[in-house]
Formats: C-alpha cells, sequence, structure tokens
C-alpha cells in the first residue's frame, strides 16, 4: 500500500495478546520508522464497563457465592476494591482456565451457588456457551453465568466512524478461527482500509505487516493458518444456541449497539444478573482515560497519569493490570 | 491479601512498609537470602522461610523437598555452607498420616543430600480448615565459606551474569496441579539443593563471585532488579536463557512469561568475567547445573534490559505479584 508521506504507518492492531506480543518482542522498536503500532479496543477486560465490574465484585461477597474466573480478572479495580480485595475479605474465588471447571465446581460444590466470570470476545463465547449447555445437560440448579461478552466488529465500526489517523489493521487471529473473517470485510468495503488477519508470534506479526504493506488495494487478508473465511461453523451454532445480540456497554465507549451477547430466553436462568438481581447502574466517573486510550486515539505513554498516579501497584484502569491492556504493555516493557 | 506474599512488586512494597517498619534492624535490613551475623568465628549465615504450597504434592517433589531445598539454597547464595535448620510443622487437623511421611521423608533426604542437620522442630496441629493440608516454617544456620565476599554491592560494569538451570518447570507444574489444568507436558519442579554447587564456586573463584540468588518467587525478572542498582544494571539476552522445552510451550498455551515465574533449583550469578568460563566448566560438572548458560552481563545505567530474539532491547520489569492463567 501507499506508505503515509513523513510519517509511519498506523496500525491498529485490535488484540490485546498482539498488544503485548509487539511490546515483548521489541516489534514496536524495531519497526518504529515504518510503522506505528496503536492499540485497539481487543483487551475484554479494559472494555469491560466499570458497572459490571462492580457487580462482578459485589456478586463475589455475597454468602454462599463461589466466583470461577480468568486470573486476569482478578486485580482489575472496582470503584472500591477489586476481586483479590473481595479475596482478602473472605470471598470465595476460583482461577480457572477450562471455563468448564467453573461447571465441574458446581457439581463438587453442591450447597454453593458458582458463578463464572464470562468476560471476552467470540474467543470466549463458545466456551461460555458450552457451560450453559454442559450445566443445562446436567440440571444443575446451583451454576450461573456472569456475562460480559462482547463482539468486535461493533467497536470497529464506531472508531472508523470518528475521525481517525489509522491506515491499517492486524486483525485478532483466534477472533478470526471462530467467526471467520469474513465478519471484517467492512474495513475494505466501507472504509477503504486494509486489514489482515495474524498470528501472535512475532514472525507471525511481521508477516501479517509485510502482506499489509504489500497490499494494492483495501483488502481483509490471512496470514492465521488456523483462520478461514468463514470460521468455525459448530463453535458459531453454540454461541447462536444459548445466546443473542444485545446492546453493550463498553468501558470508553458507552452503549454500543448489538455488541455484547446475552442469554436466549431458554438459558436465562443461567443469568447471574437476572438471577442475583443486578440492577443496571450508571458509569461512576473516572479520571482514567481509556476512552482516548481504547479508541487509539493518545498512546498509554500520553496520559497524564501513566506511570506516575496509574501504576501496576495503583491502577486507575484495567487497561494497567490486565494481561492484555495497552497500558501494562508499555509499562512493563518499558515504553 | 494473598498477592503480598507472591513475590513481585506487591511483595516488596509490603516487606518495605511492613515488614521492615516492625522488624528493621540492620541484620534485616539488607534483604539479602541470609542474615549475616557478624562476631562469631567463623561468621554464620541465619535464614527463614515459610512453605504454604499448594498443593502439596506435584510432579517431580513435595513441601519436604521445597522447605528443605528452600532453606539451604538461601544459605548456599549468600556464601554460606549450610549446617543446621529448624523445620517447624503447622498440621491441619485430619492430615493422613500417610501423606506427612512422604513428606518428612522427602524433607529428610534432601537434608541428607545437602550435609545439613535438621537441629530442632516444633510441630502444631491446627482445626480443619485453618490451615491447608501442612504448612512448615523453617530456620537455617551455615557458616560463610573464607573466601566468600557475595554483595549486589560488588557487581562491576562489564561482570557475567550465568543462569543455572533450565527455567519454568517448578512453577508450572505447581500452576498446573494447582489450578487442575489437565495439560499433559513433562513438567516437574527443579527443587534440589544447590550448596554443593555454590560452594564448589565459591573454593575455587572466591571474591569473583560477586553475587548469587537462587530464582524463586518473582522468578528471574524480579531476581536481577533486586541485584541492579546503582553501581550497574543488566543486559540479558533472551536467547540465551536456559528454558525447560515443556515449560516454554506451557508458558506459550498460557499466555504467560517463564522469566516471572518462580523455581526452586535454580540460581543466577554474577562474576568477574576472568571467571566466567570456569564457573560454567564447575556448574555444568553439578548434577543440577547441567544447562547453566552465560545469559548476559553487567552494563552501566541501573535498569534491567532483555534484548529479544529480534535484537531490540526492552526493559524487563519485575511481576506484579501471582502469575495468573490468561483469558486467552
Amino acid at each position: 500500500m501507499k506508505l503515509p508521506a513523513g510519517r509511519p504507518l498506523n496500525i491498529m492492531e485490535v488484540c490485546g495478546t498482539h498488544t503485548h506480543a509487539i511490546a515483548k518482542s521489541g516489534l514496536a522498536q524495531l519497526l518504529k520508522d515504518k510503522v506505528n503500532f496503536i492499540s485497539g479496543p481487543g483487551c475484554p477486560v479494559c472494555v469491560s464497563a466499570q458497572s459490571d465490574i462492580d457487580a462482578m465484585i459485589s456478586l463475589a461477597l455475597k454468602p454462599d457465592v463461589i466466583i470461577a474466573t480468568f486470573g486476569d480478572m482478578m486485580r482489575v479495580p472496582g470503584t472500591k476494591i477489586s476481586l483479590q480485595g473481595a479475596a482478602a475479605k473472605g470471598a470465595d474465588i476460583r482461577i480457572v482456565y477450562n471455563p468448564l471447571d467453573a461447571v465441574a465446581l458446581a457439581r463438587e460444590n453442591s450447597g454453593k451457588k458458582i458463578v463464572f466470570l464470562a468476560v471476552g470476545f467470540e474467543t470466549t463465547a463458545p466456551h461460555a456457551a458450552a457451560c450453559a449447555l454442559e450445566a443445562a445437560r446436567l440440571k444443575l440448579k446451583n451454576f450461573y453465568i456472569y456475562c460480559c461478552l462482547k463482539t468486535i466488529p461493533p467497536a470497529l465500526k464506531i472508531i472508523l466512524d470518528e475521525k481517525n489517523d489509522i491506515d491499517a489493521f492486524l486483525l485478532p487471529g483466534n477472533v478470526s478461527v471462530i467467526t471467520g473473517y469474513k465478519i471484517f470485510d467492512f474495513i475494505a468495503r466501507k472504509y477503504k482500509k486494509p486489514a489482515v488477519v495474524g498470528g501472535f508470534s512475532a514472525a507471525e506479526i511481521m508477516e501479517a505487516v509485510e502482506t499489509l504493506l504489500r497490499a494494492q488495494k483495501p483488502l481483509v487478508g490471512n496470514t492465521y493458518a488456523w483462520a478461514s473465511p468463514r470460521g468455525n461453523i459448530a463453535a458459531q451454532k453454540i454461541i447462536a444456541r444459548v445466546f443473542k445480540p444485545v446492546d453493550g456497554k463498553w468501558r470508553g465507549f458507552g452503549l454500543i449497539k448489538k455488541s455484547a451477547l446475552t442469554f436466549k430466553r431458554e438459558f436465562a436462568r443461567f443469568d447471574a444478573a437476572k438471577v442475583f438481581g443486578i440492577k443496571p447502574a450508571k458509569e461512576p466517573p473516572t479520571k482514567c482515560r481509556c476512552a482516548l486510550i481504547l479508541k487509539g486515539k493518545i498512546k498509554p505513554s500520553q496520559c497524564p497519569y501513566f506511570g506516575k498516579a496509574c501504576t501496576p501497584l495503583k491502577p486507575l484502569g484495567p487497561c494497567m493490570v490486565s494481561a492484555e491492556g495497552a497500558c501494562a504493555a508499555c509499562y512493563n516493557n518499558g515504553q | 491479601m494473598l498477592s503480598h506474599g507472591a513475590g513481585g512488586q506487591q511483595s516488596a512494597a509490603f516487606i518495605k512498609r511492613i515488614i521492615l517498619k516492625y522488624f528493621g534492624n540492620p541484620v534485616l535490613n539488607s534483604l539479602e537470602d541470609a542474615a549475616l551475623l557478624k562476631n562469631t568465628p567463623p561468621d554464620i549465615a541465619f535464614t527463614t522461610d515459610s512453605f504454604v504450597v499448594d498443593p502439596v504434592f506435584f510432579p517431580g517433589g513435595n513441601i519436604g523437598d521445597l522447605a528443605v531445598c528452600g532453606t539451604v539454597n538461601d544459605l548456599a547464595v549468600r556464601g554460606a555452607r549450610p549446617k543446621y535448620i529448624s523445620l517447624s510443622l503447622i498440621l491441619e487437623e485430619g492430615l493422613a498420616f500417610a501423606d506427612l511421611k512422604k513428606i518428612l521423608a522427602a524433607a529428610a533426604a534432601r537434608a541428607k543430600e545437602a550435609g545439613v542437620t535438621v537441629a530442632c522442630g516444633d510441630t502444631k496441629v491446627v482445626p480443619r480448615g485453618k490451615c491447608d493440608k501442612i504448612f512448615i516454617n523453617t530456620a537455617g544456620i551455615g557458616h560463610m565459606l573464607k573466601n566468600a565476599a557475595i554483595s549486589p554491592a560488588n557487581i562491576r560494569v562489564g561482570d557475567i551474569v550465568i543462569a543455572s538451570g533450565a527455567l519454568g518447570g517448578h512453577s508450572l507444574a505447581v500452576m498446573n496441579a494447582r489450578h487442575k489444568l489437565g495439560i499433559k507436558a513433562d513438567l516437574k519442579t527443579d527443587s534440589a539443593p544447590l550448596n554443593k554447587m555454590t560452594a564448589a564456586l565459591i573454593e575455587a573463584l572466591g571474591p569473583r563471585v560477586k553475587a548469587m540468588r537462587d530464582i524463586t518467587r518473582g522468578g528471574l525478572s524480579t531476581v536481577l532488579n533486586e541485584l541492579a542498582g546503582k553501581r550497574a544494571g543488566f543486559e540479558i539476552e533472551e536467547q540465551k536463557i536456559p528454558v525447560l522445552p515443556a515449560a516454554r510451550a506451557t508458558a506459550a498455551l498460557l499466555g504467560l512469561d517463564i522469566l516471572d515465574m518462580a523455581n526452586e533449583g535454580s540460581i543466577v550469578c554474577v562474576l568477574s568475567p576472568d571467571a566466567a568460563e570456569r564457573a560454567l566448566r564447575i556448574m555444568r560438572a553439578d548434577k543440577y547445573g547441567k544447562n547453566a548458560q552465560i545469559i548476559g552481563r553487567a552494563v552501566e545505567g541501573g535498569k534491567v534490559l532483555l534484548a529479544t530474539a529480534l535484537g531490540v532491547h526492552r526493559l524487563l520489569r519485575p511481576p506484579l505479584g501471582d502469575v495468573l492463567p490468561r483469558i486467552c
């Protein structure tokens, strides 16, 4: 593609794993004269609304509740405390890697209510759906999911509809494996920008970047061997069986139409928000500049709080502590 | 909070703000792996440690191995010959005798291997649920080796950094067992007493051995940041760091960084450049040092820099606390 005059090519990476691979491998520094990597809304923890994080922490503090969560969530700051702080107050919080382990917890602890915190994008959604299906098959009455699942394309549309300097996109290989990369066609068709699906090693990212640089016209390409145009049909089917699209609240974005997943009526009994009576809450004010960072409008280092009032030990927002957060990537690798 | 005991930045802050506030004294304040007790010929190294690992049994060892090896290694890397250790057991009501015997047998075997005397101990049993099966507290006393002059203050620009073992097996084996990840890989703890290797190094190279640390909680990144200071930082070559192959693959799968993970049988050693080759031969001749590698050198600037496979330098910071399995 034609390189912009007088500045490097602005490539937005849409996955937190890419963000961290780029920082850790040193790619950002290596390519800095040619490519300026801009982190997008690709960290599921970071785009979770503050009210959702607070709701999850309040669930953890309820009697007889065991929270099953991915490790990333533990340090994410709620308005008052984090899940780690809740654990210190006596909350029973178990870290799972395989979401089905949360279902096993429910079987093993029939006197307790197990709430799985489903935070993630299209990659996590089939796992959460499989949990609901398995819990239904086992007729479990003590298994719930706090559903914070989101879909990437609507957030990208918001970014592209607003004024932006993005020249091209590095798309997430893992999401594309599930959804198929045709769902990103709008980037080339409507917004006339090239986008390439890439893997997560430094070499794979470079391959994707090279493909972007060679692109003669807006296209959605793929360099990730496991991704296909249509994706994993079986995974899509179980998502569609359990969940339906709904308007979703994103940190930094506000409400985005049809950008989240919620339970279909048949599976509503697993919906922790409904069962535990979590009321929709207003987003509390925050000093965190996540709205600008998640949309790629500023770099973490351009936030006035970065590395000063906001560090991993005292984070203002999840982007500083999540394993995939843009601020954490910059801070931990010294950019 | 739990993470205050997990190594890394939160632990360091906790130690500085809380522990040193109450217990600070010239012996403890240096925060070395072992305290140096002056005025008693020979000088005595003194250390203490507590072991609360979950689960207590994991591939390659158990909490008994860790208690003895951990205490022995803290003395060893300070430049001491471990002589005596104490073992205090806090047991949960209902712990199976068979399990306790396995743990004590492992501890006894490791003590014999290391040549230390378990000099004293204590046993308490607490009601079910008040502890998790077994907690072990130890203290260790060692005699300082004559030629030992171990202190990060001796590190100079140009010194060589060696890591003794293949990293990553211990943390991932324990994590796999703790979180029931079900990963089938050749992961096991590297728990081992390293005092023979460290004594051989000091006897052969004396003050040319500047600093040694066992690469436990917080991992290599924490240890290197602890050793870095005003006089020198480090430049480490990522590709030279010895890593257990199964650990490399497992960490990649889980999205975790091996440099942040605890090991129980590996040390990092900083030496004068003229001692590096000989040190490498001595370490590789030891059964627990076969994978020893020169991984980098001391440089100006006081920071720890990692030269990645792409030849780019980035900052290597210690982890925040526990290494936790991730979302995707």
